[in-house]
């Protein structure tokens, strides 16, 4: 299927790769369908683009690619929700938040959005706890990340235009 | 919505398996101990407000590149 987004054009794309939110994102709540978009001059920043809006593109990192000591707790009716089998196709990502300034980007850490590659079904859970700040400045992270390198597959649609 | 008056010690419950307990009044917070199955889930109702502010200010995102920072 053709995938077309305001921000990077478009895309032709397996419809295996469509992730389903059965409850919309948060503040998008009507989108129910997203493709992960890898980019390369923007990575280890990934985006979840939507399939039915153009303009709705998130940018997000895999946080446990970013972070070492990032640590969530996710209930068994949760995986039961996103109809998980095995823990191999749990991918966690969080939305980062990205000002003309860059290097104040922060990324929302008490919201990851967990996803069932396998299956393709994605949800955003919140999470209170005093270790998940929703701003957390994440700049300095993904610099380091970057000179490290090596990322894991996050099943994205590459760039191919 | 439904609306009760509640004081110190007492309580409510609900579906039977949730109850929320208000443990302290001073001035105006109220502290609130609330014992709920594990599945479900419990926070503080900013954190959702906030975190729709934050995926809506996510998507205006500028334009970025980080090729200059590659090794």
């Amino acid at each position: 299927m053709l995938i077309e987004t305001e921000r990077f054009g478009c895309f032709d794309t397996k419809d295996s790769k469509l992730i389903e939110f059965p409850s919309g994102i948060p503040g998008f709540e009507d989108l129910h369908y997203y493709i992960i978009l890898e980019i390369p001059q923007t990575k280890p920043i990934y985006w979840l683009q939507s399939t039915e809006n153009k303009y709705v593109a998130l940018p997000v990192i895999l946080t446990f690619e970013i972070l070492d000591d990032y640590y969530i707790d996710i209930r068994e009716n949760e995986l039961e929700d996103l109809m998980v089998e095995s823990q191999n196709d749990l991918l966690v990502m969080n939305v980062v938040v990205i000002p003309e300034q860059v290097e104040q980007m922060t990324v929302n850490l008490a919201a990851p959005i967990v996803i069932n590659t396998k299956r393709g079904i994605g949800k955003q859970i919140i999470i209170d706890a005093q270790a998940l700040p929703i701003r957390w400045p994440v700049y300095d992270a993904i610099m380091r990340s970057l000179i490290k390198g090596g990322q894991q597959d996050a099943g994205a649609v590459q760039e191919s235009r | 919505m439904l609306v009760l008056s509640r004081k110190a010690g007492e309580g409510i419950t609900v579906n039977q398996d949730i109850s929320i307990e208000i443990l302290s009044i001073e001035g105006d917070r109220v502290r609130i101990g609330i014992q709920a199955p594990r599945d479900v889930r419990i926070y503080r109702s900013e954190l959702l407000d906030q975190t729709i502010d934050l995926n809506r200010a996510a998507v205006k995102t500028p334009n970025i590149s980080f090729g200059a920072a590659r090794p």
